[in-house]
């Protein structure tokens, strides 16, 4: 092949890489997660056993029929818990990211549309959130409160808003100039009511981006803080805390071990697979994010 | 660019003393503390309780407690004793850095190599169907849970094919450096893999980017192997942006060690802190916090003045790029 006809694949190529592309990377892992959500939030119909019934006499069983995935260090049937492990690592996940979303809207929004010194602070601000060492910070927090679960969320929102504000406040850098922007504040319309009628809606699809790149590394901290023993404390399962001190059991019952990450895995993959096959679509579009 | 670093190293100090405030305020928040661990011991009398808190002086209001450690280590730079060994924290972190330091390093490396010729390979050659999987291969690198990962390691080559340890440094005089290797397979292996996904991502889509640039276009023209095209014209542009966000990930890099070290008994930095925050060793996990913030604020500033470095279009007029003088002719 000539340099011309390579150059030539190679734009046809990128060109080629349309629809029908992207249309399967968002076909199997919302399906996946559609799954994985749906079969969570019947964890109550679903789990064969009771979530938090201690059975001494089989402690780290091997998968049987009664157990097909065994039993826990206590005993607990490892499926059952599973499941609802699902419904409480979804539901700190969604709501860590629905604070991380308000927080990010409102400043980054505020630093947008405002400008000027409210857009310094908030820069600066997201300046200072990058150069902690969150995790640490996160993990001395989670300590002090004390497995309260509803702390874990805030936690974990508070301190993961940035993205969705650095890409709110840039997106409405952009459009604060634009026409239609204008054009709502002739016909008297009030700032927030052009914010949140006019412009957030324009922002909407950068929001979704790093939503759902928010909910995967949600639950990836929730798993981590959880799996150190400083997240979500037992009886509440989630599949982070299902594999704290995992390791002591790891020969007898790997199964025990495994599956909790293996749900934690696929859960993430599909958010973030999300993720990447939107911001595809945006960038065709020609949103910039 | 160079405004942007002085900021950040005006903003260092201020930040560093908020980062300790909070911290302190945190565990102090705690139930517990250093005293209450003493009094997991049915020996320990009530009047033995008051003594020791009296001593560390842990009976004071919070406030001049927090002055009394920052005097001693923003003054006379001493991190002060542990209160669970009773060593100066000093000589404790100081003992675990190499370990972390090593430990990332050889994790670094890896992502740097690995990640850079998957990136380079699925770049240069491969269609719609190779992107794809790129894609597929390096959003798994950023969805695994470190935990997870490093158990089935640990399962599969230690307990299933007994090939590596499960654990442990090996280190000192007398080690050989196979062994040395051999005990850091799995952990820098694990520990790497986010890394190596964000870093190649980044590289690669830099690369698509400058190939499809018309200085690429006018190298070819000029006839140079194509090797070189792509090695010296491309990836020098694409190196930029990647190696920002490399340095930008060091945060998440100590979130990564402190899980990977616990999970592989790895004594470094990171297992360090993990044991001290549950033995509520306060002077530690403050010590710990102020160095790993303090490294951060280094790294981002280096990343910052990498970039100025590595950008031509940034950097003083008059400096002739390295090695474009001969492809010129």
């Amino acid at each position: 092949m000539t340099r011309t006809a390579r150059i030539e694949a190679r734009a046809g190529r990128s060109a080629a890489s349309g629809r029908p592309k992207i249309d399967r990377m968002i076909f199997w892992p919302a399906t996946m997660l559609a799954l994985i959500i749906t079969v969570s939030a019947l964890a109550p119909l679903l789990g064969p056993w009771d979530r938090d019934a201690i059975d001494l006499d089989r402690i780290s069983a091997p998968p049987s029929a009664a157990h097909p995935l065994g039993t826990d260090t206590l005993g607990r049937d490892v499926l059952t818990r599973l499941l609802h492990g699902g419904r409480f690592t979804l539901m700190v996940a969604f709501l860590s990211v629905a604070v991380a979303l308000a927080a990010g809207i409102l400043l980054g929004g505020a630093a947008g549309w405002l400008g000027g010194a409210a857009d310094r602070s908030v820069s600066l601000l997201i300046d200072l959130f990058l150069s902690v060492p969150v995790f640490l910070v996160m993990l001395i927090a989670a300590s002090a409160a004390g497995g309260k679960i509803w702390m874990i969320p805030l936690l974990i929102g508070g301190t993961s808003w940035m993205e969705t504000a650095r890409v709110v406040r840039s997106r409405f850098r952009q459009i604060r100039e634009e026409g239609f922007v204008e054009a709502a504040r002739a016909a008297g319309a009030t700032g927030p009511w052009i914010v949140f009628r006019h412009m957030l809606p324009q922002a909407s699809g950068a929001v979704l981006v790093s939503a759902a790149a928010g909910l995967a590394s949600a639950m990836l901290v929730e798993s981590s803080l959880s799996f150190l023993g400083f997240g979500v404390q037992p009886p509440v399962p989630t599949w982070g805390n299902m594999m704290n001190g995992a390791w002591a059991t790891l020969r007898v019952s790997p199964l025990a071990a495994f599956a909790p990450g293996l749900m934690i895995f696929v859960t993430c993959l599909g958010f973030n697979l999300l993720c990447e096959a939107y911001r595809r679509v945006l960038a065709k579009e020609g949103e910039t994010l | 660019m160079g405004s942007s670093i002085i900021r950040r190293l005006a903003l260092a100090v201020p930040l560093v003393v908020l980062v300790s405030v909070v911290t302190f305020a945190l565990l102090h928040l705690a139930p517990g503390g250093p005293a209450g661990v003493a009094s997991g011991n049915p020996g320990t009398t009530g009047e033995d309780l008051a003594r020791i808190r009296e001593n560390y002086g842990l009976d004071r209001p919070l406030p001049v407690q927090y002055l009394m450690w920052f005097r001693q280590v923003f003054i006379r730079l001493d991190f002060g004793r542990s209160y669970v060994t009773g060593r100066p924290v000093s000589e404790m972190i100081a003992e675990r850095v190499p370990a972390t330091l090593e430990l990332m390093g050889a994790a670094l490396l890896l992502a740097v190599v690995a990640g850079g010729l998957l990136a380079l390979l699925t770049a240069v050659r491969g269609g719609a169907r190779a992107e794809d999987l790129f894609t597929v291969i390096t959003t798994a690198g950023i969805s695994v849970p470190v935990f997870w990962l490093g158990l089935i390691a640990i399962y599969v080559f230690s307990i299933r094919l007994g090939i590596l340890p499960a654990g442990g440094r090996a280190a000192g005089a007398g080690v050989s450096i196979v062994e040395r290797l051999r005990h850091l397979a799995l952990p820098a292996s694990v520990l790497s893999i986010a890394w190596l996904a964000t870093w190649s991502r980044y590289l690669r889509s830099g690369l698509v980017d400058s190939l499809g640039g018309r200085f690429i276009r006018t190298a070819r023209a000029k006839g140079l192997a194509e090797r070189t095209v792509v090695l010296k014209h491309a990836l020098r542009g694409a190196v930029l942006p990647a190696v920002t966000v490399l340095a930008m990930q060091i945060p998440a890099l100590f979130t990564g060690a402190v899980i990977t070290e616990t999970v592989f008994a790895w004594p470094g930095m990171g297992r360090l802190f993990f044991e001290g925050l549950q033995r509520q060793d306060y002077t530690r996990v403050l010590g710990i916090v102020v160095i790993a913030s303090i490294l951060i604020i280094i790294m981002n500033t280096a990343a910052d003045v990498l970039g100025m470095v590595l950008d031509p279009r940034t950097r003083p007029a008059g400096a002739a790029a390295p090695g474009r003088g001969g492809e010129a002719r």
